[in-house]
Parts: structure tokens; C-alpha cells; sequence
């Protein structure tokens, strides 16, 4: 078909170019002007001078956060905890999608066990319950308390199990005349096709995880155990300082500057922006299937 | 042969049974240990005591709670804002999902995708930190901006009226990019020879994407509504905490944040779980309905 | 959220300064508790006593300062702040010279049991500990959650063992402005923590008034409030900054003119027997709140009367305390009411701005020949509870004795340096317990004074030194250290704070309880409802005509409830 390019429908689209692209800045411009803030010096920052550009370029910023202890130590706990998140919650997820993918038929506990899971999409015990739980478990303070409570996420089994019913019924009679039983049919046949949807699951749980902050906070028994963005809400979090009596000089001058907090939370999303654009097609495509937003 | 058959339909349906253990064992213990905890909605819990060695009273607490001058305002700030943000939630992703499938350049519109879809994967803590930065009054650079118009600084984070303006812009800037991904396809889906037709007819653009175009995607439009219905207590705890001051709790405060402040700052474990369990149970008339409804009309099932 | 750290940072620079050093003052009226006390960190060994007493009583003499044989471990959660360090480790804490001491000295193996970084972080460890009922051995918690705490049987009564193990000097400091501390402990008769104290008087208001000014304009400094309109008038229409403009103000005012600071309006209504936020004892003997009381009225119209005539900034109450302390760093403005520290923060920004300045503080003005009664209220750092499955609950009473003796009573400078000195030593922040004296700043004072009457500044401890030095610059023309001279020195706050404690001045709040269920519910929206009238009389918006309709919507929001509730916690207290 050929447009008809009346000057209406020109206006239209090089308008439709300039909003988008104002939408698109409107996404860039406040990360852009944190990594421009952390690259450049605190008065000029205190000045206003900066947007998206580095004023007065300097490393200051980096050098005094790889020397952060803190900052070092959570990251690396966000790194381990995302390790084990993923892997564990990928095995869990499948494992637990394809039985439920089939029919009733073949499956007859199936309703049972769906109803069992999206309960729990509803109801939750809250806050103290769940710690005490946790507690009881023998989990505190240890990097399982970040993992395996959460380990289970109903929406990406719903994901995935959509995805697996989308499957022509065809592989898995072939498989089974072959004489392959459940394991050797879900191992096989079904996850060399699923990896689109395994990246979607993938991403949602690398985000999760990655982005957590309350757990942390309520599980961990030492600061040096918390992840990267527990780490992040303490230093971000107003500091209290209206009982000014109980307090000192030194505080104040510990209270981070702009840029540093600046460059503590690009370093912060940098993973996660370098991850999601070669996932795209995948989430995409995942998420359209599913049609559920996780 | 027969007998072989259900043995093998034994042996598999035991295979899935086995599949699905360790996750039914992690959901027994992590959600419905907790879900136990629920009794002490009715208890004057007290910490010592345990679980189900308080005294019970019954509906006490459910009738504190009503009685608390907060809850109403609670409620009302939660729907509203909730509400505010369904709408606009739907708005805007439509809108940038019509306008992105109007672009023909696909570097551009890959590039344009590839940088809405970005706020979305960063953490309330992250965005909470930037908004903070950006809209201090003393020295941010929005009200930098707004100085140079001459217009005096404006205190985003800690006025009521502002402050839920915040809260419901920055939930759709960081929604808005992924939000269009499901509007796209449902647009890429819509028959092309319905266009051609009206194409030949002399129907322009505008006329297409009205009468075409929107009709198309209503389907996908009221089943993702009616969806989200069941959300509409959720206004986001994440965002909220990461960003409110006492000085809005007026205007800001959910009923997410209230349970929190309840439960971890006054220590009323047994008034937040009856808060919660309130919660729960409203959701779940609000969620059973609204997949009774997606059922019904759009033929949609989870499972 | 940003402003709020801006605005308390720049206070509270000044305050910090001030009320947290410490001192280990020698020779003031707490030796002679102190030398019977014994002195804990110069006694490695002690008579040893039979382990494992828990407190019951027996007629045997106790040595409250035994060292415990075999050593004893302790359980502690720890509460990380900005104060002490970004490079803070828990290595470092677990190493510090006070958890060394308590092992070697006091026989007391302190064990974290957590460690949690931030006000909001603490809170939640606190909170989800006492709910599934697992508190470490020892915590300091605040007054909310050990109202929690009183209704389980998690944690000790301590009378007892507080009566028995602690220290005269540390039963001194903390009874230093009478029993309110020890009562705001005290539920149902059981002493269910010890209370750390800090300084109520610290928070009194001040009358601070450019003093350059009054001289230029020949008047004499104002006893009344009268006599403070006058001076208010001068200051906004006689040019006193000499700049030929009419650009100078009366009064520096905040929108949150009520919570104590800089650029409050608390003086101005304590001048007028007017005690807003606080609760006072009323003529039939029951307790009443302040802020619905008659005498606001006065106040009220005295105020409105100055923002009508341009004594106060049209807009006011659009701007926060730092902002309007901005008017102080611009010199044009003469007069404000606010704590001791404001010779620090804000108005050593006039001296470095304008260098004829010349801030002082004087006693708050009254409304007639009486001297006015500056409003206090009980202070409490942190109150310190023991776990009722740990054995040892003197292991606190020991601990905060360590504490006293080392602060206030005989402990060697070199001593006291290794806790509390310059770096390395770690400060106060990284002791377990402790309590402080409520005057150690007007302490600090009348020794620096006493040390330039008499030329001999050997009696100073580090922290009065630093302030004694400090003054010497200022007075050889370092105008950066004027802050001190504002404050510590002979011309400084606390000469007039020395009038208010000679002069038993202070009205105490008399409600110093945890918050009642009312209270925690309607407070807030009552004190909204408060400033917000308030701010409407002074601005002409509403009128003092109304006070009784505003009283009546107070009652109804809540107030009615509250007053009844505290009222019945004053009655079970007695």
C-alpha cells in the first residue's frame, strides 16, 4: 500500500517523531543527569550548573566508592543473591509449570495443586508472621533468607505454563511413543524450546531480586550482609537528626554529598540497564504471550 | 496393553507429583506458615504469649480499626490513588502504542522502545533517590528550571496535593514504556486488510486509527481494566515508603504504609494483621470478580 | 527527604557541637557522690562475688562496681549512625576501647546479637524482635516501644536491682530533675527500664537580640513584652543596618513556630503564661493542654499585632527554620527566639556576614514584672531494658555506672580521653549504655568563665579547654570563633541559662508518659489543627474571636480523649 502523503498526515508524522522523542528523553534525562552529577565536582552540583553534562569532570565520586566498604560488600551479596535467586527460582518455575500445563485429564490432581498456589497470590500472612517464620527456619541472617521464602513466584509459573499449554499436544505424544517418561519429555523436548520464555522468567527474577530492598532491612543481622539496595535505602532514607542532642559534629560531614549518592545509585542500575535491552525480544515475546505483567 | 497404559500414566502422573514438591513444600512453610500467623487478627496478640496462647476478642481489633479517625482517609487516599494511576495506566501506554506503531523507521522505533522500557527495571529505592534529588526545593534541578520562569520553588515531596501528582506521574513513567508492549501487539494483530479497505474508501489516518485501530484493541483494553480492577488496593507500597514524609501522610498515606506503621512503628501486630487480612479479603472479592468478568466476557483464564 | 536533613543539619551543626562533647569535670558539685562510688576503671581486680545472683535481695554489702568472676556475656543489638563513620566495621566496634574495658574491667563479654544501620532500620529490628518475643539481652528502646514491652513479660523490673547495684553518682545523674525520668519508666509500680537521660534545660528558649543594634539606636535591652514591641519597631523602621532602605524586619519567624529551635514563637507565649504543646496543671489540679488554654490568646494578638505593623515577614509561613534563618545570615533581622545553641546556628552566619554583629541572648521577655517561665520537657535518650531470660540484669546498671564514673566522676583526663577524647578514641556513640547530666553544658560554662576570671584553665577538662581556646581566638579577632564566645562565654546563652536554674524557672511538661492510644491516633491531627489556627490569627485570617470554637473542634478531633487519658495516667501515678 502507498501512504498518501497529505500535509496533514506530514504534520502528523513529524510531530509523532518530536513526541516520541520527547518521551524518550523524559525516560533518559534523570539517569542521565545522576551520571553527569557523579562525575562532576559537589559545587558545581550545589551550583545547579549540571544537567546532563559532567561540570568540572572529576573521578572523586568513584574513587570513594570503591573504597566504600559498605557499598562493596552489598554488592557483592546482591550479585551471590541474584546467582542463587535465579537459579533456584528458574528450576522451581518449571518444574512446577509443566505438570500443571496439562489437562485435566492427564493430570488429575492438577485443579488441586493450581488452587494450592494461587491462594497464595492473595492471602499473606504480613509482615511479623512471615519473620517469625523465617526465624523459626533458621534462615535469619543468612543469604537464604533473601532466596528461598521468595523462591516460588506464582505469576512466572502462570507464565511459564501458558507457555508450555501453547505447544502443540503433538511433541508431547511423539515423545511419549518414543518412550520417554515426564523428565526425559520436559528436559529434552520442552525446555530447548521454552528459551524466550525462560529469559523473560530469567529477567523478572533478575529484577526481583535485584531491586528487593525490605528483606534485607528485616533479615539481615548486620549491615555487612545486606544487599545493594538495602544499602541504597540507608544512605537515601532523611536522616533523623531532630534529637540533635545525641548527635555529633561528625555526622554531618558523614552525610553523603549529592554526588556521591549520585554515583552510588548509577553504579546501582547499571547491571540491569546493560541486561534488559538483549532481553528485549525475548520479554517481550514472553510477555505478550502470557499476557500477564509480572 | 490397558493395564500397561495406566501404569504408565501412574508412573507419569507420579513423575509430576515429584515435580511439583519442592515448590508445594516452599509455599507450605513460607506462605501458609504465615497465612497461620492470620489469627492474630483476633488476639490482643501479645509477643510473649505466641500465636494462639493470647487472648482472643473476637472482632476487637477490625473494630478498632474503624473507629480509628485515619482509616477513612486511608482508604480514600489508597483508591484514590490507585485509581488515578488505572486510568492514566491505560491512557497513556494506549497513546504511545498508537503513536509507536504509526513510526515507520525501525531504528527509531526500536531506540524509542529500548529507552521507555528502561525506568521500569529500576528499583523504587534507585527512582526514589533520583526523584528526591530532582525535586528538592533548595537546590534540584526541576525547580532550578521553574526559577528561571520565574515561578518560586515548588515543594514536590512534601505537599499532599503535589505530592500524589508525584506519585502518580512517576508510577506512569516508569510503567508507561512496558505498559505499550501488550497494546503493540494487540495493534500488530489487528487484521491489515480491515485498513485497506478503508484506505480504498478514502478513510485517513485519523479515521483508521478510530475507527480501526481503537475497536481492535478494546478487547485487550477491558480485559487488562478489568483486570487491574483486582490491583485496587495495591497503590504501591514500594513507591510510597521510599518516598513520604509525615509532613504527607494525610494525603499519601495507603493502606500498605499504614499496616507497616502500625505494625513496625506503634508495635500493634495484632490491629496491622486485622488490617491486612481486611485487605486480603476485599482484594479477593475485587479479584474474583474481576476474573469472573474477564471469563465472561473475554473468555480469559489464568490457568 | 532533602530539605528536611538541610534544615535540621544546619541546626543542628551548632548543637552537636555543644551537647555532645564531653566532659569529665573535675571539681564540680558531684565529687563527693562520686568518690564514694568507688572508681570502676581503675580497679582491675575486685571482691569477687558469687556469680549468678540475680538480683534477689540480701543483707550482704554489695560492691556495685564488682567485676563479674568468671566473665559474663552479654547479648546487645547495636544501633549503627551517621555519627560514626561511613568506615564504620563490626570488627572495629567489637574491638572498641569500651567493649574492651566492660570485658577487662567490668568482666562483661559484650555479644551483638544484631547490628542495624539508620533510625528507620533500627526501629524495624527492634520492632520485629519484640514480636516474636527474642530481644537481646540488653537494648535501648524508645518510650513507645517499652510502653509495648510493659505489656509482656519479656523484660525485667529493675527497681530492685537499680536500687541495689547502682552507683550514687549514677543514681544522682539520672534523679538530677527529680524522679520524672525514673517514673517515665515506671508502669503498674515496676521500674521496667533504666532511662538514659539527657538534657530537658538544653531546650529552653531564648530572647536574641542584635545587640549592636540596640546600642545604635539607644535602647535599652527588653525585660517585657512591651518593652520587646518597642525595640521591634525600632529594629523595622529606624534602618538600624544603615543602608537608607526600609528592608529590615522585627521578629524571625517560622511556619512551625511551636517545635522548639530557631525562629520559634515558644518564648513569646511562655512570656505570656502560655505553654502551647505542653501539659500543665491547671487550678482543679488536673493535667490541661497547653495549646487550648486562654492565656494562647494573649499571645496570640500580641503576634498578630506584630506581623499587621510588618515586625514579622509577610510570608512566614511559607518558609521552613532554615529559610528563616536566611533573614539572619542577611542581617535584617534583630530579634529571635530560640534554643541555646543559636549563638552556633544560624546567627554565627550574621558574624561571618556582617562583622560589627553582635548577636546575644537574654532571658526570654514576660508580660509584666515577673520573670517568664521557659517551657521544658523531660528528655530521655534511650531506655535501656533487660531481657527476663538473661541472668545478669545488674550487667546494665554496671555498665551505665562504668559510664557515670568515667563522665562525671573521678576517672584521669587520660582516661577519659581514651573513651571520650579527640580520634582515635571512638565516643560516646560506641558505648553501650549511658546516661548524661542534664547541666554538663551550663557546667562547661561556668568553668570556662571561672577560668577567664582567674587566668587558670588547669581545672578545664579537654572539652571546656577547646571552648576556652576557642574564646581566646574570637577575642584576638578570629570572628569564625565567635560561636563559642555567643554561647560558653561570658557575654553567651548561658548566662541567662544560669538565671533560669538559679531562678528555678523551667515549667517542666508534666506529661512525660509513653504516648497514650489517643495520643497516638489524634496528637498529630490536633497540632496540625493547632498551628494552622494559630498561623490564621497572627495573620489576620481568623480571629482570636473564635478561640472557644477552636477549642470545641480540638475536644472533638480528639483532645477531650487525650486529656483523659493523660489524666488518668496521672492519677495512677500517684
Amino acid at each position: 500500500m502507498i501512504e498518501r502523503r497529505t500535509p496533514s498526515r506530514m504534520l502528523f508524522l513529524y510531530g509523532n517523531y518530536v513526541i516520541l522523542t520527547l518521551f524518550a528523553i523524559t525516560c533518559l534525562f534523570p539517569i542521565l543527569h545522576m551520571a553527569a552529577m557523579s562525575l562532576s565536582s559537589n559545587s558545581a552540583v550545589t551550583a545547579g550548573w549540571v544537567t546532563v553534562w559532567p561540570v568540572d569532570f572529576n573521578l572523586d565520586t568513584y574513587k570513594y566508592i570503591v573504597r566504600n566498604q559498605s557499598f562493596l560488600y552489598s554488592a557483592v551479596n546482591s550479585f551471590e543473591r541474584l546467582s542463587l535467586g535465579v537459579s533456584l527460582g528458574l528450576a522451581l518455575t518449571i518444574l512446577a509449570a509443566y505438570p500443571l500445563s496439562k489437562s485435566n485429564l492427564k493430570f488429575r490432581s492438577r485443579t488441586v495443586y493450581s488452587w494450592f498456589f494461587v491462594i497464595t497470590m492473595i492471602f499473606n500472612g504480613g509482615l511479623i508472621p512471615t519473620f517469625m517464620v523465617v526465624k523459626e527456619t533458621g534462615l535469619m541472617d543468612s543469604i537464604g533468607a533473601l532466596v528461598i521464602p521468595s523462591a516460588v513466584n506464582v505469576f512466572n509459573i502462570v507464565l511459564m505454563l501458558n507457555f508450555f499449554r501453547s505447544q502443540p499436544i503433538e511433541l508431547e505424544e511423539s515423545a511419549q511413543i518414543d518412550g520417554a517418561g515426564a523428565w526425559r519429555t520436559l528436559w529434552s523436548i520442552y525446555l530447548p524450546i521454552s528459551k524466550p520464555s525462560l529469559a523473560t522468567i530469567a529477567l523478572f527474577t533478575i529484577i526481583f531480586h535485584w531491586n528487593a530492598w525490605f528483606d534485607g532491612l528485616i533479615y539481615m543481622n548486620s549491615p555487612t550482609h545486606y544487599p545493594l539496595q538495602t544499602y541504597l535505602r540507608t544512605v537515601i532514607v532523611s536522616h533523623d537528626l531532630s534529637n540533635v542532642n545525641a548527635s555529633d559534629f561528625s555526622m554531618i560531614q558523614n552525610i553523603s554529598s549529592r554526588t556521591v549518592l549520585a554515583a552510588q545509585l548509577f553504579v546501582s542500575m547499571l547491571p540491569v540497564l546493560c541486561i534488559y535491552p538483549f532481553l528485549q525480544k525475548y520479554f517481550v515475546h514472553g510477555l505478550v504471550l502470557g499476557s500477564v505483567k509480572g | 496393553m490397558e493395564t500397561t497404559g495406566i501404569r504408565k500414566s501412574g508412573r507419569i502422573a507420579s513423575a509430576y507429583h515429584l515435580m511439583l514438591l519442592p515448590a508445594v513444600i516452599l509455599v507450605l512453610i513460607y506462605s501458609y506458615g504465615p497465612i497461620a500467623g492470620i489469627v492474630i487478627a483476633f488476639q490482643d496478640f501479645v509477643p510473649s504469649k505466641g500465636w494462639f496462647g493470647s487472648d482472643w476478642i473476637g472482632l476487637g481489633n477490625f473494630e478498632y480499626v474503624f473507629n480509628m479517625p485515619d482509616t477513612m482517609q486511608v482508604l480514600k487516599n489508597t483508591l484514590l490513588i490507585s485509581l488515578m494511576k488505572m486510568i492514566v495506566g491505560i491512557i497513556f501506554p494506549l497513546t504511545l502504542a498508537i503513536l509507536l506503531s504509526e513510526v515507520k523507521n525501525a531504528l527509531f522505533k526500536r531506540t524509542v522502545q529500548t529507552i521507555v522500557y528502561m525506568p521500569y527495571f529500576l528499583s523504587w529505592v534507585i527512582l526514589s533517590g533520583i526523584l528526591v534529588d530532582i525535586l528538592s526545593p533548595t537546590d534540584g534541578i526541576v525547580n532550578n528550571a521553574l526559577h528561571v520562569f520565574g515561578i518560586d520553588s515548588i515543594y514536590f515531596l512534601g505537599d499532599g496535593v503535589w505530592f500524589r501528582i508525584v506519585l502518580i506521574a512517576s508510577h506512569i513513567w516508569k510503567e508507561l514504556g512496558f505498559d505499550t508492549i501488550v497494546y503493540l501487539a494487540a495493534i500488530l494483530s489487528i487484521d491489515k486488510s480491515l485498513y485497506e479497505a478503508a484506505s480504498l474508501d478514502g478513510a485517513g489516518h485519523m479515521k483508521q486509527t478510530w475507527h480501526i485501530t481503537l475497536p481492535g484493541m478494546r478487547p485487550i483494553v477491558v480485559l487488562l481494566s478489568v483486570l487491574s480492577l483486582g490491583n485496587i488496593l495495591n497503590a504501591g507500597f514500594d513507591q510510597v515508603f521510599n518516598l513520604y514524609s509525615p509532613q504527607v501522610y494525610d494525603s499519601a498515606d495507603i493502606l500498605d504504609t499504614f499496616v507497616y506503621r502500625i505494625g513496625i512503628e506503634q508495635m500493634q501486630y495484632g490491629v496491622a494483621t486485622a488490617v491486612g487480612l481486611f485487605k486480603s479479603v476485599v482484594s479477593l472479592i475485587f479479584i474474583s470478580g474481576s476474573y469472573f468478568m474477564a471469563y465472561r466476557f473475554a473468555n480469559y483464564r489464568i490457568f | 527527604m532533602k530539605i528536611n536533613v538541610k534544615k535540621s543539619l544546619g541546626a543542628s551543626t551548632a548543637a552537636l557541637l555543644l551537647l555532645t562533647v564531653l566532659s569529665a569535670c573535675g571539681d564540680n558539685n558531684n565529687n563527693n557522690a562520686a568518690s564514694d562510688s568507688g572508681n570502676a576503671s581503675n580497679r582491675p581486680t575486685a571482691s569477687a562475688q558469687a556469680s549468678g545472683e540475680t538480683g534477689e535481695v540480701s543483707d550482704a554489702p554489695i560492691d556495685p562496681n564488682a567485676k563479674f568472676e568468671p566473665a559474663v556475656d552479654a547479648t546487645v543489638g547495636v544501633s549503627i549512625n551517621d555519627a560514626m563513620g561511613k568506615d564504620f566495621t563490626e570488627e572495629k566496634w567489637e574491638n572498641s576501647v569500651w567493649i574492651q574495658a566492660y570485658r577487662d574491667q567490668l568482666g562483661i563479654n559484650i555479644k551483638p546479637s544484631w547490628y542495624a544501620k539508620g533510625v528507620d532500620a533500627t526501629k524495624q529490628k527492634i520492632s520485629v524482635s519484640i514480636a516474636s518475643g527474642d530481644i537481646p539481652d540488653i537494648l535501648g528502646v524508645t518510650q513507645e516501644q517499652l510502653a509495648t514491652l510493659s505489656k509482656t513479660d519479656l523484660i525485667w523490673d529493675m527497681k530492685d536491682i537499680f536500687d541495689k547495684y547502682a552507683t550514687p553518682l549514677t543514681k544522682q545523674i539520672i534523679t538530677e530533675e527529680g524522679n520524672t525520668a525514673l517514673d517515665s519508666a515506671t508502669f503498674g509500680g515496676k521500674l521496667l527500664a533504666v532511662p538514659g537521660t539527657n538534657s530537658a534545660i538544653d531546650g529552653a528558649s531564648f530572647l536574641w537580640v542584635r545587640q549592636d543594634w540596640l546600642t545604635k539606636l539607644g535602647l535599652a535591652v527588653p525585660k517585657t513584652t512591651d518593652e520587646l514591641y518597642n525595640v521591634m519597631k525600632a529594629f523595622a523602621d529606624k534602618d538600624p543596618d544603615g543602608d537608607g532602605k526600609k528592608n529590615t524586619v522585627g521578629l524571625m519567624l517560622n511556619k512551625d513556630f511551636l517545635a522548639p529551635g530557631v525562629a520559634e514563637a515558644i518564648g513569646i507565649f511562655n512570656a505570656f503564661d502560655a505553654y502551647p504543646k505542653a501539659w500543665v496543671r491547671g487550678a482543679d489540679g488536673k493535667l490541661v493542654y497547653g495549646s487550648a488554654l486562654p492565656e494562647v490568646k494573649d499571645a496570640l494578638a500580641y503576634l498578630n499585632k506584630l506581623y499587621k505593623e510588618g515586625l514579622i515577614e509577610k510570608d512566614f509561613a511559607a518558609k521552613d527554620s532554615s529559610k528563616a534563618a536566611e533573614l539572619a545570615a542577611s542581617g535584617k533581622v534583630g530579634v529571635d527566639f530560640g534554643a541555646m545553641w543559636n549563638g552556633m546556628y544560624p546567627l554565627q552566619q550574621t558574624k561571618d556576614n556582617f562583622a560589627d554583629s553582635d548577636w546575644r541572648a537574654y532571658a526570654i521577655v514576660s508580660k509584666d514584672d515577673q520573670p517568664a517561665n521557659p517551657q521544658i520537657k523531660l528528655n530521655v535518650e534511650n531506655y535501656y531494658v533487660v531481657s527476663k531470660e538473661y541472668e545478669h540484669p545488674e550487667v546494665l546498671v554496671k555498665l551505665i555506672n562504668f559510664w557515670t564514673e568515667l563522665n562525671y566522676g573521678n576517672a584521669t583526663q587520660e582516661e577519659f580521653d581514651k573513651f571520650l577524647g579527640p580520634a582515635p578514641a571512638p565516643g560516646h556513640h560506641w558505648a553501650v549504655a549511658k546516661a548524661w547530666k542534664a547541666q554538663k553544658n551550663l557546667q562547661a560554662h561556668l568553668n570556662v568563665v571561672e577560668a577567664f576570671k582567674s587566668g587558670d584553665t588547669s581545672k578545664l577538662n579537654a572539652e571546656e579547654k577547646g571552648y576556652y581556646d576557642n574564646i581566646v581566638k574570637f577575642k584576638n579577632g578570629d570572628n569564625a570563633q565567635a560561636q563559642f564566645e555567643k554561647v560558653f562565654g561570658e557575654t553567651g546563652s548561658f548566662v541567662a541559662m544560669n538565671d533560669y536554674v538559679t531562678g528555678n524557672l523551667f515549667k517542666m511538661d508534666k506529661f512525660y508518659g509513653a504516648s497514650t492510644e489517643a495520643m497516638k491516633n489524634r496528637l498529630k491531627t490536633i497540632e496540625q489543627t493547632v498551628i494552622e489556627y494559630y498561623t490564621k490569627v497572627i495573620m489576620g485570617a481568623d480571629s482570636i474571636d473564635n478561640f472557644d470554637k477552636f477549642v470545641d473542634q480540638l475536644n472533638k478531633l480528639g483532645l477531650a480523649d487525650v486529656t483523659q487519658e493523660v489524666n488518668e495516667w496521672d492519677a495512677a501515678k500517684k
